[in-house]
């Protein structure tokens, strides 16, 4: 199912692809962040949805990060920005791109036996475009939860 | 002439200061002192730079010749370990090696952030460690640009060196992505009032300041 556009996303961003003040603190998440692999033959973004917690926003980012970590190494110094869906829909339709969507497929998910239970991915954007990993970068995943805060 | 003058080869490095911007009269593209844009053909100063620059890469592809690659170093594979382990001692022996020519606070930030960018634990298949070509890029341009403001440093999957600058509250951004042969790639994002402006591209390292002239690029280059 596509993700509503009240909802919101998350994507993990090692220590070197975050954006990070003075104090080495993660800010951002790099365009980099947001680049799919080519040796992979990547066609969507990995995400997260956070509402398939179904608690409060602090609490579903805690869940999705406790999560998370069950699934693969994740580095102290690494962050998770945050977006909201229909403000990643909106931005990429200024784009042109009127196609992008969020999708939740859980039959996926269940037969990774991951417990990754809340892996969605953004379907349709264009392929490693700078214009939009800029814009993803700057004005979508603006809440940035470093790793280090989650107990 | 007020403007930087060249440091001569061997000598400490001689950083922009914000006094100097102060009493650069021949100041050209964005305020900039001529140290930062010396890449306009028939100066004098800018044909002494790239001699400077010239000498520097000599030393440059001196120390590299020293450097055992990783397949030549190997007739088995190597682990993820120490794949890890020589491309971030390639990069710190490289810039040991023409250290002079930079500020000592650079190398400290430097190899720091070298090896976090490297942690292991946040390592995906299919990710590379920092790539020599991107590093030799990123340290032409250091030199032809001298930004007194050090950046963060940060790495693409391709291990391509990153480095990003903050101002205007950590609102404005400027991120450079060192590709091989001198090439840059940028990112900036800027704000004027409500408006914010964004830009990106290709370019060479002595035109960088060229395409991001309208972004009054001191804000991010020159130390407070």
């Amino acid at each position: 199912m596509y993700l509503q556009k009240d909802n919101h996303i998350s994507r993990h961003a090692p220590y070197k692809k975050c954006i990070r003040d003075e104090n080495d603190k993660p800010i951002g998440l790099l365009p980099q962040a947001f680049e799919m692999r080519a040796e992979r033959n990547e066609k969507a973004l990995s995400v997260n949805w956070l509402e398939y917690y179904k608690d409060t926003h602090v609490q579903n980012v805690t869940k999705m990060v406790t999560d998370f970590r069950t699934t693969r190494t994740v580095g102290l110094n690494s962050a998770f920005g945050i977006a909201n869906v229909g403000e990643l829909e909106l931005a990429c339709a200024t784009m042109n791109q009127t196609s992008v969507r969020i999708l939740y497929d859980s039959k996926a998910t269940s037969k990774t036996k991951s417990s990754n239970a809340s892996h969605a991915t953004i379907i349709r954007l264009p392929f490693n475009d700078d214009d939009f990993q800029s814009i993803l970068s700057s004005n979508i995943f603006t809440e940035i939860i470093p790793n280090s805060s989650i107990p | 002439m007020n403007d930087i003058t060249l440091t001569p080869l061997g000598t400490s490095f001689n950083r922009i200061q914000s006094t100097d911007l102060k009493d650069t009269t021949k100041s050209n593209v964005d305020g900039y002192p001529m140290s930062l844009n010396a890449q306009f053909s028939g100066d004098i100063l800018n044909q002494a730079l790239l001699n400077d620059i010239d000498k520097l890469f000599e030393s440059i592809r001196r120390v590299e010749s020293n450097i055992p690659s990783s397949k030549e170093n190997n007739s088995t594979r190597q682990t993820l370990d120490e794949v890890i382990f020589d491309a971030r001692a390639n990069v710190k022996v490289l810039f040991s090696e023409i250290s002079m020519y930079f500020p000592t606070e650079l190398k400290e930030k430097l190899f720091h952030q070298i090896d976090l960018l490297h942690d292991t634990d946040d390592w995906e298949d299919g990710d590379n460690p920092v790539q020599i070509s991107s590093f030799k890029t990123f340290l032409r341009w250091f030199y032809l640009d001298q930004p007194s403001q050090l950046p963060n440093f940060g790495m693409s999957n391709g291990g391509l060196l990153i480095a990003t600058w903050l101002s205007n509250h950590n609102k404005d951004r400027l991120i450079l992505e060192f590709r091989s042969d001198d090439h840059i790639k940028w990112f900036a994002t800027k704000h004027y009032d409500d408006e914010q402006d964004m830009s990106s591209g290709i370019t060479s390292a002595s035109r960088l300041i060229h395409h991001l002239a309208s972004y009054k690029a001191s804000d991010w280059f020159i130390k407070p």
